[in-house]
């Protein structure tokens, strides 16, 4: 560990951090643009330029000395960059010398000569790093001021120049604008996408004053895109789905957590005069670091436009809007005299751990067999350990079954980064490493490391070692295939995959000393696959990283809301419904009597069904807490944006059960909250850091296969988001892929407009064939509903007749 | 009290008497304010395009210290635009009774569009009604809330009850006849 000295301090860091690691370290300040966190340092800003001194070793291996005695310290000749300079034993590093202040002015004045000054109309103005740091290190000189008819007046600049002019408004994407003239070349942007999600799409072009930033690519893809807009320090790139919604000091900022996937992200909700208006990625080392997906960032269109403020009555066929108590009398004559086990009580794939514990002991109390969450897979995913998302990055290999870049997205940066064989960064008094050395551009990705199969090709496809494609609906004799292999037995064939190829990735297995498996939505639903996998993690040793398609999956089961004997949002039977946050699939509101249906916007299935609707709350105005994939436990803090009145599912199932004559097991978010600490002991006041809650549970899986021939491929968009027209114009209409084979027989013509029913929804699907898929397969994206599912659908084409 | 001191008082009075009156008979009698004067605001335009000069950028409710402004801005259509670039006001409050005249607002416009003007006869009835938007703000628009809505049930045109020497620059194309 050297030691050295910043002006007055002594510091000790680790091996291998910067100079402007150590800065930071000591307590002092040092300006920087193009240094970001989790990116390699390249030193393209010079903003950071310090006086840096060593000691020298002489020939005899000792160091050279002056009279004292002291080892002697040789300046560099000019000012270092400190994000590209390794703190070394002895050094001595001055961050205050007039000559540093008179580098870091120059450097302020060089940024801004051919800045635009757009302040005023630019939304990172307020939040803009370019700014701050004009404020803190500009100006320093005295030429900068200069006295015309005897008035003193401020010059940005010793030189006389016009400004360069570039493209202002560059859009990117649906999501994403340039604007050229802002830019300041710091490269982020484009260091970003090489070295996070592994894409290739932005890059520098021309050179010296005319650099832009462009794009062979355009739109850019979606999935990672947003990112870009955090981190690009000024307001080249911005949010188009915030564009002039407000200034950055306007918003209402509230930390919480995306409730999309399970994966936890964390997130910045900015919302102003009652609506949101924009998601930002938040800081937090252990999970998602500083990204997000392009679904959680830009997928919250849906939370703010035609939301439910009122409750709905159905009346002569119609909805109409009534007063609470109308609705209160309504339900109290329609459930007097209603027997327990009647009740159907189902939550969305989002609920917090309070609600699922709220309606897991309604559902006790009332004896229902009729409960459940949405999404719920057939294996409990609270059965399989659960691994932190930083020790994937001590694993030496892991095995992928499904498709983390969809299911979940975060996961699938985390895995990149343990292609790259980064460990987890060091921590300093400022955090995380904001010039982290280790982090190199181009660092080869160690594909070797990697096995990824999916019932078609993922993004992750490309980075591993072994990557297979098997036919949807293989993927229990994919994985009784390896078991077979890594126990020393004779495996089954597997479609579409070779079994040198599971050899490959069994000596693989074997071979590694820590190894991780990540499994998806479809083992999830395949139970003999799902417990083959929690087998071998128990005898090989293996971490286990589960992506259920129900964002709070964990701690719903764990609560109490795990139903092995039926499916509580599948199945129909329960002859009175209520159901908080989504609406349950058509075949099961049919079979009820009463459809009662807390919702933040009507959709057109409970438009057409329902008996009553209640406003609800979404999950950014929820309060509460979450268990993630990891089991950690993740706190929800409400945006000011709910209509008054709408409801969570703790009071939507109060409601309810008062309209029965019983007592809700808790009246109010404090109540279920305390009850829910009192049962089940959850370290609700420890930091996220520590906050762990794993119960070990053997939960029955729930018996039974799907039978469908139609997969319906997880995605990372929800369904609800597509009610924003940005969203629907970035994606597009869905792709019903084929193999080129199934789609001849089914008479499928490429480019073609295919009405597909299932389920869970129709939608209008282009026809596309895939020839990397395997034969018999068709897939269908999800959009959130029964991801990782095969299931039965009905197909025509619009104009008329069968396809 | 003695005859000299009665006399003395006496003739103040009568001098006073027949000097001009000071006061005003307001509102009969317009009052004289001094250009500097600050009255209701104005949202100003640029005198050849007539595209307003607000670009909604809500310094000038960052700078008020009454929290008295409220902006929301949205995007211009390039081929209908309200104002010059990508960005207008398309929600430009200013609640009357919050502010306090201070011309904060004016100072941090970077546009020179919120400018305060001269009128100030404001008093209104309810508090909603002092909410002033763009409608009410906006160059061209003479008078304030109430007078307006009684030039309307009188069918006369709004009668100021003020006027000034001239009308400062700052206020471009400000007419206060
Ligand atoms: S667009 Fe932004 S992030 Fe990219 S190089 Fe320019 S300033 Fe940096
Ligand atoms: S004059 Fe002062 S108080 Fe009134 S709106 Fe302007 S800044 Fe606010
Ligand atoms: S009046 Fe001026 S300061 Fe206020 S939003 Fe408009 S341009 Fe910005
Ligand atoms: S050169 Fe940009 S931060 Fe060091």
């Amino acid at each position: 560990m050297p030691k050295l000295r910043i002006n007055d301090r002594e510091i000790e860091v680790p091996e291998g951090t910067s100079v402007l690691d150590a800065i930071f370290h000591a307590g002092y300040d040092v300006p920087y643009f193009c240094s970001e966190r989790h990116l390699s340092p390249i030193g393209a800003c010079r903003m950071c330029l310090v006086k840096v001194g060593a000691p020298r070793k002489g020939k005899d291996g000792d160091w050279i000395r002056d009279e004292a005695g002291n080892p002697q310290i040789f300046w560099f000749p000019k000012l270092m960059a400190a994000c590209t300079t390794r703190a070394t034993e002895g050094m001595v590093v001055d961050t205050l010398a007039d000559e540093v202040r008179k580098a870091q002015a120059g450097m302020v004045e060089f940024h801004l000569e051919n800045h635009p000054l757009d302040c005023p109309t630019c939304d990172k103005g307020g939040a803009c790093e370019l700014q701050d740091r004009s404020y803190e290190y500009g100006l320093f000189e005295k030429y900068y001021t200069q006295t015309q008819n005897g008035l003193k007046t401020v010059l940005y600049s010793r030189f006389e120049f016009t400004k360069r002019h570039a493209d202002k408004h560059h859009k990117l994407s649906e999501f994403v604008v340039l604007d050229r003239e802002r830019c300041i070349h710091c490269k982020r942007c484009v260091r970003y996408f090489e070295e996070i999600p592994g894409e290739e799409v932005l890059d520098f072009i021309e050179r010296g004053n005319h650099t832009f930033i462009g794009s062979e690519e355009i739109p850019l893809p979606a999935g990672f895109s947003g990112n870009i807009t955090d981190i690009c320090p000024v307001g080249a790139l911005l949010d188009l789905t915030a564009r002039f919604r407000a200034r950055n000091w306007e918003f209402e900022k509230t930390p919480t957590v995306d409730m999309n996937d399970a994966f936890g992200a964390a997130i910045w909700v900015d919302s102003r005069s009652g609506r949101i208006e924009r998601i930002r990625a938040r800081e937090h080392p252990e999970t998602n670091q500083i990204w997000i997906s392009d679904a959680a960032r830009f997928g919250h269109g849906w939370a703010s436009r035609d939301r439910l403020t009122e409750p709905l009555l159905r009346k002569d066929g119609e909805l109409v809007p009534v007063s609470l108590a109308e609705a209160e009398a309504f339900l109290a004559e329609r459930l007097s005299g209603a027997k327990g086990e009647e009740v159907g009580l189902l939550l969305a794939a989002d609920a917090t751990l309070e609600e699922g514990y709220a309606f897991a002991e309604a559902a006790r109390a009332l004896k229902t067999p009729h409960f459940g969450f949405e999404n719920a897979t057939r294996y409990p995913v609270a059965n399989l350990p659960a691994a932190r998302y930083e020790e994937l990055l001590e694993a030496e290999f892991a095995l992928v079954i499904g498709d983390p870049a969809e299911e979940m997205p975060n996961l699938y940066l985390r895995l990149q980064e343990f292609l790259k064989g980064v460990t987890p960064a060091p921590r300093y008094y400022h955090g995380t490493p904001i010039a982290d050395l280790r982090l190199e551009e181009h660092m080869p990705r160690r594909r070797e490391r990697l096995a990824v199969f999916a019932p078609y090709p993922t993004r992750l496809h490309r980075f591993a070692g072994v990557a297979g494609v098997y036919p949807p609906g293989s993927v229990g004799a994919l994985v009784g295939a390896l078991f077979a292999i890594l126990n020393g037995k004779r495996p089954e064939p597997v479609p579409g995959v070779p079994e040198a190829e599971l050899r490959r990735v069994a000596e693989r297995f074997l071979a590694a000393k820590t190894r991780a498996v990540v499994v998806g939505a479809e083992v999830l639903e395949a139970p003999a696959a799902a417990q083959a996998v929690a087998d071998l993690a128990r005898a090989k040793g293996a971490l286990v990283f589960a992506m259920p398609p129900a964002a709070g999956a964990r701690g719903l089961e764990a609560v109490g809301l795990w139903n092995p004997k039926g499916r509580g949002w599948e199945e129909p039977g329960a002859g009175l419904l209520l159901a908080f946050g989504a609406t349950p699939p058509e075949r099961v509101l049919a079979a009820a009597r009463l459809r009662v249906l807390a919702l933040s916007h009507l959709d057109p299935r409970a438009r057409a069904q329902a008996d009553l609707v209640l406003p609800a709350k979404t999950f950014y105005e929820k309060r509460g807490y979450t268990v993630n994939a990891e089991g950690r436990v993740l706190e929800l803090r409400p945006a000011p944006t709910a209509p008054l009145g709408a409801m969570d599912g703790i009071e939507a199932l109060a409601f309810w059960l008062r309209g029965m004559g019983r007592k809700p097991p808790a009246g109010h978010y404090r109540e279920a909250r305390e009850r829910l600490h009192e049962r089940h002991k959850l370290p609700l006041d420890l930091p996220e850091e520590v906050a762990f809650w794993r119960p070990k549970l053997r939960l029955a899986a729930r018996p039974g296969e799907d039978k469908g021939e139609l997969f319906l491929a997880p995605t990372m968009w929800r369904a609800r988001m597509l009610a924003d027209p940005r969203v629907r114009a970035a994606l597009g209409p869905p792709r019903l892929r084929a193999h080129p084979e199934t789609a001849r027989r089914l008479g499928l013509d490429p480019g073609a407009t295919v009405e597909v029913e299932t389920g869970y929804g129709r939608w209008e699907a282009r026809v596309e064939l895939d020839p990397a898929l395997a034969e018999g397969a068709l897939v269908l994206p999800a959009w959130g509903r029964g991801a990782g599912r095969r299931v039965a659908y009905r197909l025509r084409v619009p104009a008329g007749g069968e396809a | 009290m003695s005859v000299m001191a009665l006399a003395k008082a006496l003739g103040i009075t009568l001098r006073h008497f027949f000097s001009r009156p000071v006061t005003v008979p307001y509102p009969d009698a317009p009052v004289a304010i001094k250009p500097r004067f600050h009255g209701r605001h104005v949202l100003t335009r640029h005198p050849d395009s007539g595209l307003e000069k607000c670009i909604g950028c809500s310094l000038c409710a960052a700078a008020c210290p009454a929290y008295a402004i409220y902006v929301e801005p949205a995007e211009n259509d390039p081929e209908n635009p309200v104002s010059i670039g990508e960005r207008y006001a398309k929600v430009y409050e200013i609640n009357m009774l919050r502010c306090i005249f201070c011309g904060n607002c004016e100072e941090a416009c970077p546009t020179g569009a919120i400018v305060l003007g001269n009128e100030f006869e404001l008093a209104d009835y309810r508090y909603a009604d002092f909410v002033y938007t763009k409608e009410d703000l906006l160059l061209d628009t003479v008078g304030s809330r109430p007078q307006r809505r009684e030039a309307a049930r009188t069918g006369k045109p709004v009668k100021l009850g003020f006027e000034v020497p001239y009308v400062r620059p700052e206020l471009e194309g400000v007419k206060y006849e």
